[in-house]
């Protein structure tokens, strides 16, 4: 038997249907141009029209070609930009899920004195746009003598830091207080109960935060930039594609920029891709009655 | 094994709730003693006072006689059973059972033979690698209470772990505990609002309301003498029937009157009332269980008269809701008798057996210290 729609009904679904596309396409449309032009040689990408997939200019015929991407790979810049990249992310995410989720235990679930007024001003440590912090920390870093990386892997624990510790605070809140009383009955102590107890059941709540920390520790472009001004050896990936000279003098690369853009975002897509699996929900589920 | 000292224990929650007020509790070792209560009573916080995981507004807590108030759940040697199960979801059932042991240091062959003795005694050897989400309701309770009993505590305290069980488990688990409080000789102190399991487990039961204790005695002490018309009605099922009355004094004998009708008292009661004095006229509430009421077919008597509402037929009794005079009260009766709805019954009390108390104060007027 088949259900006869109304009209409002159709429209609703055609309207709906039409949301996502639009937002699919405003989403994916930046990555598959950089795509697009990657894959283009240097007359292809002045062609006008531009092309919306890579033409040779005299027959029109689909001619995508590699060249970009093996610049790009032979490029020792970059290279040394992904490594430098993978060092600074990796750190900084880490420094901050640990931090994070030890600080987040103590504010979600013990008691003390100046809970309240610690949360607000972790948060507030986030409001401050990056450019007035960056002369402060410079100063910071130039006193201490801190190398390039290491600064780098410090300064990103100011946004991601804030961040994991307040999301994981509040997973570790909706964590039921049960849990914890029954280990401190079995002989935990507070640290055992962090350990094995709360900690694997936020194991969600640790991936999501963690994936979006090492997002944005790979992307981010400003500390990076001004922190390596002085140590060209340490610039991170998407400063390293900014400094691109290219293989032809006076002439912007952009056919390899693109390469080398859409190649950084090849690890993130894996990284998502190997831990969406453990994200989760319901973890607790059995834990207490109702 | 520890005996217990609860000297004036007071509760009152940040948000000015004062759950538990001054109770004082002595609990000696190898005792089962049951905590019953109606739902909100403080039970579960009593409990957990005595667990470490309330803190004692006022009043201290001895175990073993040292004084505990500020030592740690982990530091205190205890096993719990949560009201909520509260097991650890990532872990399988054995895990969550050997967890206590484990962190304990226990050699692992030692902790997997007693998490397996104690799931046999459970019946829950078939679930041993799984998760509590896997399990059913009462499979999560028996696992609950697994993790308590493969520990080998000072003190047992178990919060309603029969409550989700159906009754034929309900009565096996039952008797299971009371054959491990015999095998482990250790203190229990089980809380329930089922007042049968109080009866039939506990040596010592302690009936709280309102975060007050009414009455600490032994299940018989309980059922005859209790100290007020709370108690009298929180015990025994169906309820004990309470009815308005006045007490007159003739010739020696005191009667107690009520609406449909009167009785009077033996003088073995009379001589446990004399010393209360302004008897006459005054206002009373007399007491009857169920059980010691019974009915016969009215054949031209004018008092004790009833008419018969409902009838319950269990089987092995019937209980009979009667209209007397405007007074409902319930016999519980033998199912051979040939009562049926809107028959005029004839009311007997056993006399010996009635309970009054004060109308106002509520207090017992038969109850007796040591009887
Ligand atoms: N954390 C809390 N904050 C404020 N009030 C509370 C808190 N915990 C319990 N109470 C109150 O204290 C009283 C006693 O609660 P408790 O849990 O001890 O009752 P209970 O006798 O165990 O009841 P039940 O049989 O329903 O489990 C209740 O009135 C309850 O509302
Ligand atoms: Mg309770």
């Amino acid at each position: 038997m088949k259900k006869s729609l109304k009209p409002y009904d159709i429209l609703k679904r055609v309207g709906f249907n039409f949301m996502i596309i639009f937002v699919l396409l405003y989403l994916l449309f930046p990555f598959y141009w950089a795509v697009n032009s990657s894959l283009k040689t240097e007359s292809q990408l002045f062609m006008t029209p531009a092309t919306a997939v890579p033409r040779d200019p005299a027959t029109l015929e689909f001619s995508p070609t590699l060249q970009n991407y093996s610049v790009v790979l032979r490029d020792g810049q970059f290279l040394r930009g992904l490594a430098n990249s993978t060092i600074v992310a990796t750190a900084s995410t880490s420094l901050a899920l640990i931090a994070g989720s030890f600080a987040a235990f103590a504010l979600g679930k013990l008691r003390f004195r100046g809970r309240r007024p610690a949360l607000y001003l972790i948060l507030a440590m986030t409001m401050f746009p990056q450019v007035t912090v960056l002369t402060g920390l410079y100063a910071v870093i130039t006193v201490l003598g801190l190398s390039a990386i290491v600064s780098m892997i410090f300064s990103y624990l100011l946004f991601t830091l804030p961040f994991t510790t307040w999301v994981l605070t509040s997973f570790f809140k909706g964590l039921p207080n049960e849990l914890m009383e029954s280990a401190q009955v079995d002989g935990a102590t507070p640290f055992q109960t962090f350990r094995r107890i709360l900690l694997p059941l936020t194991a969600p709540a640790l991936v999501t935060t963690g994936l979006l920390a090492f997002i944005a520790a790979w992307n981010e472009y400003l500390f990076a930039l001004t922190f390596t001004a002085i140590e060209p050896g340490s610039r991170t990936v998407p400063v390293a594609i900014a400094f691109f000279t290219g293989a032809v003098a006076h002439q912007e690369p952009f056919g390899e920029i693109m390469a080398a853009a859409s190649l950084v975002t090849i690890p993130l897509v894996v990284l998502v891709l190997i831990f969406q699996r453990r994200i989760v929900a319901g973890l607790t589920s059995g834990a207490i009655k109702g | 094994m520890a005996s217990l000292d609860l000297v004036k224990l007071n509760k009152i929650f940040p948000n000015g709730t004062h759950a538990v007020k001054d109770v004082s509790l002595k609990i000696e070792d190898k005792e089962f003693v049951v905590l019953v209560g109606p739902s909100g009573c403080g039970k579960s916080t009593v409990l957990r006072m005595i667990a470490g995981l309330e803190e004692i507004t006022a009043g201290e807590l001895y175990i073993d006689g040292e004084h505990v108030n500020d030592v740690s759940p982990k530091d205190r040697d205890i096993a719990m059973v949560f009201q909520n199960y509260a097991l650890y979801p990532h872990m399988s059932i054995f895990d969550n059972m050997g967890f206590g042991l484990k962190l304990r240091r226990m050699p692992k062959n030692q902790i997997k033979e007693k998490v397996e003795t104690a799931a046999k005694i459970l019946g829950l050897q078939e679930f041993l690698d799984r998760k509590p989400k896997q399990l059913s309701g009462g499979q999560r309770q028996r696992e609950a209470l697994g993790r308590a009993i493969v520990r080998d505590p000072k003190v047992f305290l178990m919060d309603e772990p029969l409550s989700n069980l159906d009754a034929k488990l309900r009565v096996q688990t039952r008797a299971e505990l009371s054959k491990l409080h015999l095998r482990l000789e250790t203190t229990f102190i089980y809380v329930t609002h089922d007042q049968i399991e109080a009866m039939t487990m506990g040596t010592h039961i302690v009936v709280l309301n309102d975060g007050i204790v009414q009455q600490v005695a032994d299940p018989f002490t309980l059922y005859k003498f209790p100290v007020n018309q709370f108690v009298a009605g929180f015990i025994g099922s169906p309820q004990m029937n309470f009815v308005d009355a006045k007490l007159t004094e003739a010739n020696g004998t005191i009667s107690v009157g009520f609406k449909g009708g009167s009785i009077d008292l033996t003088p073995e009661l009379s001589a446990r009332l004399k010393d209360n004095d302004r008897l006459s006229a005054r206002e009373v509430t007399l007491g009857v269980r169920p059980e010691h009421l019974d009915v016969s077919h009215a054949k031209g008597d004018d008092e004790n008269i009833a008419i018969v509402e409902v009838t319950e037929l269990l089987g092995s009794e019937t209980h009979l809701f009667l209209n007397l005079e405007g007074d409902t009260v319930v016999a519980r009766v033998d199912p051979l008798k040939n009562i049926r709805v809107h028959d005029k019954v004839k009311v007997h009390f056993e006399v010996e057996y009635v309970h009054l108390s004060d109308r106002e104060s509520k207090a017992s007027l038969l109850y007796e210290e040591n009887t």
